[in-house]
């Protein structure tokens, strides 16, 4: 009798990984990745669809890791001018949402619906602010996005020309793209985010949530409400379902890319520096707030967001 | 929802390394996730075997967190780094040592004979010899010095060579052969006297403990 063999025959007690698990364990690496500084590579907005992953929370975890805030670095650094220093209330998160739903709902306007071969082109400005030096730059993005993901989609940005390869099977992206597949989302808010959370497969209502499942839930329809066209009623209902997620928060005074001030939308928790940006009276969505540091670390920048243009075209570097 | 969040990543890089991997992911943090999809299964399943379930999904997670965290450190001229990894989940398992020696302890605790007077298919006993061999095997695994234990169960366990367990621990070559020999020979003494008398003595002492 061999004892190594023996040993190797030996489950000890131990059960295969199951799936539930590994999940969890993969969001925790993600996590990892995600409160680590020294991980984020400039300028990185938007790698989910160009790296095509197949898990819908590794996609949107990766995302997250490319705008991490530094936190233990912004208590020692001056104020630059530009940049909001805001604080977070506690008191108005739904009622800043829900108020953006009725807005969304006032001037929803009816829908182009893209065919599955044609490109979603949008135009972003970022407006980009050195946080320890207080120097802006601002850029103009522009994404052709494949609507089916079966063509090699373009970004251009920061002057970077980034071509994402078309997906392979079982690839897909976050937010979807294909109407079919956004048809599918519910516009009933309390439908939507259990929907969306661990891929549907976080049982239960968003009052059972776990801490994980919340920042997912905070994070995905943030960036949903980035696709530029989206089915009726969605848009809304994000709005709507992001009232509805315990731990989100507003924080008052934030400034967006055109320099208009309003009510940032939060999940300080998980999320430092990273906003929705809201107008404070009208409610309107005005664009979004991260952050994200060197690739040698030293330093954080403050990047606003929002699109100006977007389009249904059918051909990559067609502008509307 | 149609996706799966344990699919591997596609694009064809499980034809790469782990090196690859692990070098990509210093500018791109997310390709470390490769890493995770080749080799959380079998982490998982190692911590699993030394530590029970409850512990190995923490222990796993922590695993790949660490590396993760380490990956600027990495060697990358070693291609696979199933050593490094393993060596992490080792290091990490240290903290557990009285618990790792609790559970081995009631592994050796295997069911009460059956009664005689009921009827024993053969198939039973066979299962209830080779659940008594088992049972001699954790109580000696028990037994073992940590790093005896680390040596033996990196080879059996982790499916890992010599030169490899010696990276994962940090140690010479000629510090694993000896370790192994000396841990291999614990374990062999125990399987040895592995007839029922001889179980039902250390079962006995064992559950005087």
């Amino acid at each position: 009798m061999n004892e190594l063999d023996e040993l190797r025959r030996w489950e000890a007690g131990a059960p295969p990984l199951d799936d539930d698990t590994r999940h969890r364990a993969r969001v925790r690496l993600f996590a990892a990745m995600n409160e680590q500084p020294a991980a984020v590579r400039p300028p990185g907005r938007r790698r989910v669809p160009r790296i095509a992953l197949t898990g819908l929370v590794a996609a949107a975890v990766a995302a997250t890791v490319l705008v991490t805030v530094d936190g233990a670095r912004e208590g020692q650094q001056a104020k630059p001018p530009a940049v909001d220093s805001p604080n977070v209330a506690n008191v108005a998160a739904p009622k800043v949402l829900n108020g953006a739903a009725d807005w969304e709902r006032r001037h929803e306007r009816q829908t182009v619906v893209p065919r599955d071969d044609q490109f979603i082109y949008s135009k972003r400005i970022i407006r980009e602010t050195e946080r320890k030096t207080g120097k802006v730059r601002t850029y103009t993005d522009e994404m052709w996005d494949s609507v089916d993901g079966s063509r090699s989609s373009l970004t251009m940005e920061l002057g970077n020309i980034m071509w994402e390869e078309p997906l392979g099977e079982g690839e897909s992206v976050w937010p979807p793209r294909r109407w079919d597949e956004l048809k599918k989302l519910p516009t009933d808010p309390e439908k939507l985010v259990p929907a969306i959370v661990s891929a549907g497969a976080s049982n239960g209502s968003i009052s059972d949530f776990t801490e994980d499942d919340r920042w997912q839930a905070y994070f995905l329809l943030g960036e949903l409400l980035k696709a530029p066209v989206l089915p009726e009623g969605l848009r809304a209902a994000a709005y709507e379902g992001l009232a509805l997620v315990p731990g989100v928060k507003t924080v008052e005074g934030v400034e967006d890319s055109a320099g208009r001030t309003g009510v940032g939308i939060a999940y300080p928790g998980r999320f430092k520096g990273r906003y929705l940006i809201f107008d404070a009276k009208s409610y309107e969505f005005l664009g979004f707030r991260d952050e994200r540091i060197s690739r040698d670390g030293k330093k954080t920048y403050v990047q606003l967001s929002h699109t100006v243009e977007w389009a249904i075209v059918d051909k990559v570097r067609q502008r509307p | 929802m149609t996706v799966d969040p344990g699919v591997p990543l596609p694009l064809g890089q499980g034809e790469q390394s782990d090196a690859w991997s692990i070098e990509r992911s210093r500018d791109e943090p997310e390709q470390f996730a490769a890493l995770f999809d080749r080799h959380a299964d079998s982490v998982h399943r190692y911590a699993a075997r030394r530590l029970g379930p409850e512990a190995a999904e923490d222990l796993m997670a922590d695993t790949f967190t660490t590396a993760f965290k380490e990956r600027h450190r990495y060697d990358l001229a070693r291609a696979d780094a199933r050593p490094w990894l393993f060596g992490i989940a080792t290091n990490l398992i240290g903290r557990h040592r009285r618990a790792e020696a609790r559970r081995f302890k009631a592994l050796a605790r295997v069911p009460e004979p059956v009664p005689h007077e009921e009827p024993v298919a053969d198939r039973a006993v066979a299962r209830v010899g080779a659940e008594r061999m088992r049972g001699e095997l954790a109580a000696a695994l028990a037994r073992l010095p940590a790093r005896h234990r680390d040596v033996v169960l990196l080879v059996a366990w982790a499916d890992l060579g010599y030169e490899e367990v010696a990276h994962a621990l940090g140690v010479p070559v000629g510090t694993v052969r000896s370790r192994l020999h000396r841990a291999r020979r614990t374990l062999r003494e125990a399987l040895g006297g592995s007839d029922p008398t001889a179980f039902q003595e250390v079962h006995a002492h064992e559950r005087a403990r």
